[in-house]
């Protein structure tokens, strides 16, 4: 969960940053955020797997996350 | 009449243990395994990961305890607990990951020998004590302090074995080369940790090679699954020849390096091979460190991308059997150190 990490040192820095993961990592990212000082920092969860989809097919999946993604890069 | 309290029971209860029964860290127990060590007790280890619980030098001795060590079995374990937290190790991606990866531990040196960690016949056990309590106290460390807790923070798929613990000495016996710690450059008294984080072992089985080349042949097969993580990125590999197959090498005339090096040039796949099943993608081709053209099908990949990923050692007893341990495809790095006795 590097990457649950590197959101948090991000944003001690002072830079808006998120974490995208899929459903399978959930369970740890929550643990992550908890035990790193920020349980309720939001993150994108994608459906399990999406190592085996094609480029196109990840690319489709992305952008129905794109809109959430700057919400979560903007707020407050 | 009141029910005795278990203390076995109580350990089991909670989510204190890896399944088996530890021994009670009483203040006594703790206190004596302190005595092994000229470190000052509130000394700070580090952060333990995901948690970020700081391990300190008592901490390390509780779970030295609990896992079974004997007091003398300490400055390994504190070695190995400082050097498991570098950075390039990447215990916290490893703590989390779907893979089943463990920190295997090379004890080199003659302090292995004398508080009687195993190189020799068995020597990933069980049967043990120093492997199986040392090994055991850094999982113990990575589930009590870290909260590397299957299901919870670790969502690793099967576990592993090798999980509950993965400590070892080459066979200095029977070992007709330099150590592992020798060949990365430290001198034969010096007490040297490696670690890497490796999948159990496969066993190449070959009682029928009696010439190097042959012989290499069939480990580096056991080197290209097509499931492996070596084959699809920059990882770490333990293989582990017992002193049979090294000797076949070694009367033959080759060094470890030229065992090495030839490894590391037999084994791999050609792009068109691996692109038959496994972990194949066009993307992690092109992500290598290595050039690898996607679109030739003839193109060799080899398992080991950069020679220092391959760690060569001599241990187990005496039979026709190499063990080859697969690594991790998050970016780990093997860590090696002198520790303090």
């Amino acid at each position: 969960m590097c990457s649950v990490h590197d959101t948090v040192e991000f944003e001690k820095l002072g830079v808006p940053s998120t974490t995208v993961l899929t459903s399978a990592f959930a369970k740890a990212a929550d643990f992550q955020f908890k035990s790193k000082g920020m349980p309720s920092h939001p993150y994108i969860e994608l459906p399990h797997p999406v190592s085996n989809l094609s480029e196109d097919n990840m690319r489709e999946l992305t952008l129905t996350y794109v809109d959430n993604l700057v919400l979560q890069l903007i707020r407050p | 009449m009141t029910q005795q309290f278990d203390e076995f029971e109580f350990f089991l209860e909670k989510p204190w243990s890896d399944g088996l029964p530890v021994v009670t860290p009483t203040e006594e127990r703790i206190t004596k395994m302190l005595s092994a060590t000229r470190r000052s007790p509130d000394e700070i280890i580090g952060p333990i990961p995901p948690a970020m619980e700081i391990a300190t030098v008592t901490s390390i001795a509780t779970h030295a305890v609990m896992a079974g060590c004997k007091p003398e079995y300490l400055p390994v374990v504190l070695g190995a607990t400082e050097l498991m937290l570098r950075p390039e190790f990447n215990v916290n991606g490893v703590q989390g990951t779907m893979h089943g990866v463990a920190p295997m531990m090379i004890v080199n040196g003659p302090y292995a020998l004398e508080i009687g960690i195993h190189g020799g016949s068995g020597c990933l056990g069980p049967g043990f004590r120093a492997n199986a309590s040392i090994g055991r106290a850094i999982r113990l460390i990575l589930m009590n302090i870290g909260s590397g807790l299957p299901g919870i923070s670790s969502m690793t798929v099967f576990g592993m074995p090798s999980r509950f613990t993965y400590c070892l000495t080459e066979n200095s016996e029977y070992n007709p080369w330099e150590s592992l710690s020798i060949s990365k450059g430290y001198g034969v008294n010096e007490d040297v940790l490696t670690m890497a984080m490796v999948e159990s072992p496969r066993f190449c089985w070959d009682d029928v090679s009696d010439e190097p080349e042959r012989l290499i042949r069939g480990i580096a097969d056991t080197m290209t699954a097509m499931g492996s993580w070596n084959m699809h990125a920059r990882s770490d590999m333990v293989v582990a020849m017992s002193p049979q197959h090294a000797e076949i090498c070694d009367k033959a005339g080759w060094s470890r390096d030229d065992v090495h090096a030839r490894l590391i040039e037999v084994a791999g796949r050609t792009v068109s091979n691996l692109k038959l099943g496994g972990n194949w993608r066009r993307e992690r081709a092109l992500a290598l460190p290595i050039p690898v053209d996607p679109d030739d099908s003839e193109c060799f990949v080899p398992t080991i991308k950069n020679s220092v990923d391959l760690q060569l050692i001599v241990a187990g007893g005496w039979g026709p059997c190499t063990a080859v341990c697969h690594g991790w495809s998050g970016g780990s790095r093997a860590v090696h150190s002198n520790y303090k006795i």
